[in-house]
């Protein structure tokens, strides 16, 4: 069954590999699920996350929008890179890293811990909250400009979000 | 002599260590799981996490479908992969190479020490996974459910073709290395 073998270049091997490099580890196999996700997804909780990472990226947008930045203008102000602005608006599945989010947060003015569970980087998010937010992003369309009422809108969820990081901090 | 392949890993300040990648998942690997890295892991993940990843090694090792590989440094067990080849691909059901785990050590994993302690491990399993396909005729094709957290790195680093969360696999994204991608790069580390 084996054919001829591959002479593998070490010294090639290694420029290839640092070329592949980035802030994933590759990690595969279904068995391995239970042991390094820290706890099994129900399909409940699957379909939950993923309705919270769509919601995510349509709030990054509309708050983009509301701040009358384009990507690259985002980029410059918040020293994060463009491509990664475009993954996190366009790709649900996309897992911006810790630092990306707090560079957010502190751009937006919306406790880091907030972003935080938004984008499932923490458990158990708060029912009332997501709720919300899978609604508001349900409202919002792909649209370059956000109408006076969805800034009105927007304005409203933000608000509720600082306060519900008032109200948990206590 | 146990078969293997010479790599290079990288310490925390980017030095080049010397490695290998061998055929086969022996005993001291199991061992090195079960007394090094599951103390670790358990510190971090959940304590009534089921695993019994040693006990599928065990009755898997003797199956002639079924490929380990250990990635060592200076006696110590860095990584492991198993691979399944007798698998049908999801674009035009030849056989081709399926990865059923591919592990690094604890103090390797980004998420949980980083800089790791020894870089590039997981990248060197999945070339190796590369090789193998490609010895057993399958041309570097491979397939894999990938966890959570690296489903981005096959998407846009591997270019892997994606295929969508399967129910039957906890909602896992299976995806595939095509031929032509492996060939391009087959060519990069072959001299």
């Amino acid at each position: 069954m084996t054919h001829n073998p591959i002479n593998i270049d070490p010294e090639m091997l290694w420029n290839l590999a640092l070329e592949l490099e980035d802030e994933s580890d590759p990690c595969v196999g279904v068995e391995s699920q239970a042991f390094f996700s820290k706890t099994q997804k129900s399909p409940a909780e699957i379909e939950k996350e993923s309705q919270l990472r769509k919601a995510f990226s349509a709030f990054m947008r509309q708050l983009r929008l509301l701040s009358r930045l384009s990507t690259a203008e985002l980029s410059k102000r918040t020293k994060i890179k463009e491509e990664h602005i475009k993954l996190i608006e366009e790709d649900a599945s996309y897992r911006p890293s810790p630092r990306t989010l707090v560079l957010l947060s502190e751009f937006y003015k919306i406790p880091a811990n907030v972003i935080l569970q938004m984008v499932g980087a923490l458990r158990n998010i708060d029912d009332k909250i997501g709720l919300r937010m899978v609604q508001f992003a349900a409202m919002s369309k792909q649209m370059n400009e956000l109408s006076e009422a969805e800034k009105k809108e927007l304005h409203e969820f933000i608000a509720l979000l600082r306060d519900y990081h008032e109200r948990t901090r206590r | 002599m146990r078969p293997f392949v010479p790599i290079n890993l990288r310490d925390p300040v980017g030095a080049k260590i010397a490695a290998k990648i061998y055929d086969g998942i022996l005993p001291h690997n199991i061992a090195d799981f079960e007394t090094k890295w599951l103390p670790e892991l358990r510190k971090v993940y959940a304590d009534d996490a089921k695993w019994d990843w040693a006990k599928k090694v065990r009755s898997t090792n003797k199956l002639l479908n079924f490929r380990a590989y250990a990635v060592e440094c200076a006696g110590s067990t860095e990584g492991l992969m198993q691979l399944n080849l007798q698998h049908s691909s999801r674009l035009d059901g030849h056989q081709i190479a399926y990865i059923e785990y591919l592990h690094t050590a604890p103090w390797n994993r980004k998420e949980l020490v980083n800089p790791p302690h020894l870089a590039l491990v997981g990248i060197s399993l999945i070339v190796q996974a590369i090789v193998s396909s490609k010895e057993t005729g399958y041309g570097g094709r491979f397939a894999l459910h990938s966890l959570p957290g690296a489903t981005n790195w096959y998407r846009k680093k591997l270019d892997m073709v994606e295929f969508g969360s399967d129910d039957s696999a906890g909602g896992l994204i299976y995806f595939e290395l095509t031929e032509n991608k492996a060939t391009e790069l087959i060519d990069k580390f072959t001299g």
